[in-house]
């Protein structure tokens, strides 16, 4: 080709602008590629570490599993929705509660030695409880004794749900609403107190009609326990953990497989309202140079579209009357809600590239790799000419 | 070999797409949307989250004492009676004392013809829309409470009527009546109703834990027709004192 003609002058001016269009051209990709992954959202593990009053879980996996410790000791037991209850006692009296002696603020309320009535019986004493509002609860009948009895293995199936509530007083207590049906075996101390409202006996003749009937019994020392068979939709118990022993109701890692889990509770006026106490963690474990995100106590926690997740801590914390909770999944839509202001906590592509050694070291490698090639083809021309 | 950028753009491509349709893929929730409380015409409806108790005390449940014998379905349709002794507004609340994690909750009825006062009212709806749907509830689960006030919400002092829910048999007396209620602390109760001055009745103070409702049942079989009180007292384990009060006419036959 000839110099000085006009399209070798244009050819001259392509090449001239040829640099700086391949200067500027990843430049043009990459820009728009770096803005949408901040929009492109994963699911993404999280971490979670917060006490709350209520906490709602429904148990993942194929394979039944153990909520509570496997003897949780009580101090006071409420039953409801049993379905029958047997038990051996070598005495059984009930009081007479005309002769109730009201409690105050000071005094709990007492029976009179003189209101107690023997009531004669043959075999295991049997409870039935088919009225719907039918309540027991198991003490111990010193109200010095640290312990009344200990809970038997509590089993939940797949796919079945537990909620877990604290149940705040003087000493605190937690609900567990359970949906698996169960049959109990508790250990009992030698002497037992049992409050029966709307739980009727079936082999013992009582002389009050009035409800609650508060009941006391001796039992034998070759018999220490009660038989409790749950309503066919499971049951609620409420759980005073004995004296000095609520660290020992729930397992120290219970690695608990969870198909959900739920924050959430209802106010009277039908508002969502938290019942997170004090502030959650949420920490991204795959990317540990991520800040973790601090969760309000009165900010509604959601974590949608669980999967690998697992409750991995939970503890009852009396002095704070909350349940400590440790977990550890995979949510598609872990958010919270602070008002009308709603935060998304998945993490973007930006954020997988931006904080994964795996997405450093292949950036990396593709910057060496253009450099050098782009250094060798250069070398390569100049050689050339 | 990622690299190689073809092989890069397609793992790109690849990534992209999962992650737009994991993004797009619903919440499943437990129960039909359908199902949720919403407007339903002449009401609202549905399931609710368990809720928790902003007051002291809360009065879940005001009924007559005669359940029918309710079998394992549901019929076409539910009724709720009630006597309602003078005009007046009424709100009526039909919901789970007893609720799991949904609960059943039935409320801002509407009614065809204004309530008529000095004489008994119905209301009937179908239990197709969400009550035939729910697995685990039946009658016997379920509670009422007819305000004779315009606020639907709980108070220290309530006036009720004393409601029956029904499936077939309508009930011809009020034999007793059963007051379901909750405290939101461990607490110490005694519930008393009087007739005027006179105390007609008394349940002896029991330890309520907190959340856990617990049902007061007055047989009123020989009392005269008229107004009576029950009284709730005592005290948490804080030492707050609690009470609650509520108004309710006590007509004995229902024919």
């Amino acid at each position: 080709m000839r110099a000085g003609t006009p399209r070798t002058a244009a050819t001259m001016a392509r090449r001239g602008r040829r640099p700086w269009l391949w200067l500027i051209l990843p430049t043009l990709i990459l820009l728009p590629l770096v803005g949408l992954s901040t929009f492109w959202h994963l699911p993404t593990r999280v971490q979670l570490d917060l006490a709350t009053t209520r906490l709602a879980l429904t148990l993942g996996g194929a394979q039944r599993r153990e909520i509570l410790d496997r003897s949780v000791p009580f101090s006071s037991l409420v039953i409801e929705d049993c379905g029958t209850v047997a038990f051996a006692a070598e005495t059984l009296k009930v009081a007479d509660p005309q002769e109730l002696v009201p409690g105050t603020e000071t005094q709990p309320p007492t029976f009179p030695a003189a209101a107690w009535r023997e009531l004669p019986h043959t075999g295991p004493v049997k409870l039935s409880c088919r009225d719907p509002e039918a309540k027991l609860t198991l003490r111990n009948p010193d109200p010095e004794a640290a312990e009344a009895g200990t809970l038997d293995q509590i089993y939940l199936e797949p796919d079945s749900q537990v909620i877990l509530e604290v149940s705040p007083g003087r000493e605190p207590a937690v609900s567990l609403e359970i949906e698996t049906p169960q049959n109990l075996h508790l250990a009992l101390d030698a002497d037992l107190e049992l409050v029966a409202d709307f739980v009727a006996p079936e082999n013992v003749a009582v002389p009050f009609q009035v409800t609650p009937l508060t009941w006391r019994a001796r039992v034998p020392e070759a018999h220490r326990f009660l038989d409790l068979t749950s309503g066919e939709n499971g049951l609620v118990l409420i759980v005073t953990p004995a004296r000095g022993k609520a660290a020992e109701m729930f397992p120290e890692k219970p690695d608990l497989p969870l198909a959900s889990l739920e924050l959430l509770e209802e106010s009277l006026r039908g508002d969502l309202t938290s019942p997170l106490l004090g502030e959650a963690k949420l920490s991204y474990p795959d990317y540990p140079d991520i800040p973790p995100v601090t969760i309000k106590a009165d900010e509604d926690l959601g974590l949608g579209g669980l999967s690998q997740a697992r409750l991995t801590h939970l503890s009852f914390d009396t002095e704070k009357s909350a349940l400590r909770v440790g977990f550890d999944g995979i949510a598609e839509h872990p958010t919270s809600k602070a008002g009308e202001f709603v935060r998304d906590h998945r993490l973007t592509l930006f954020h997988a590239i931006r904080y994964s050694w795996r997405w450093a070291l292949i950036a990396a490698a593709a910057a060496w790799l253009v450099t050098t090639t782009w250094a060798a083809y250069e070398a390569w021309k100049k050689l050339q000419e | 070999m990622l690299a190689d950028p073809k092989r890069c753009r397609r793992l790109e491509r690849r990534v992209a797409l999962a992650a737009s349709l994991l993004i797009a893929l619903p919440i499943l929730a437990q129960y039909d949307p359908k199902l949720q409380y919403q407007n339903r015409g002449d009401r609202r409806e549905g399931l609710k989250p368990k809720p928790v108790s902003g007051n002291d005390v809360e009065l879940l449940s005001a009924l007559v004492d005669c359940r029918e014998d309710a079998g394992s379905g549901w019929p076409p349709a539910l009724h709720l009676r009630f006597f309602l002794p003078a005009a007046g507004p009424v709100a009526i609340t039909v919901r789970q004392p007893r609720p799991k994690s949904l609960y059943y909750w039935l409320d801002e009825v509407v009614p065809k013809a204004p309530w008529r006062p000095r004489t008994f009212n119905e209301y009937t709806w179908p239990t197709e829309t969400v009550l035939r749907k729910l697995s685990g509830v039946t009658l016997a689960d379920l509670g009422a409470v007819v305000r004779l006030s315009s606020s639907k919400g709980p108070s220290k002092q309530e006036r009720v009527a004393p409601a029956v829910l029904f499936q077939t048999q309508q009930p011809t007396a009020a034999s007793g009546y059963r007051f379901t209620f909750k405290t939101n602390g461990a607490a110490y109760v005694t519930a008393k109703i009087y007739r005027g001055d006179r105390e007609v009745f008394k349940r002896p103070q029991n330890r309520e834990p907190a959340g856990s409702p617990f049902t007061v049942i007055w047989p009123a079989q020989g009392q005269p027709d008229g107004e009576y009180r029950l009284v709730l007292s005592g005290y948490f384990d804080n030492n707050d004192r609690l009470a609650q009060e509520v108004v309710f006419f006590h007509r004995a036959s229902w024919r």
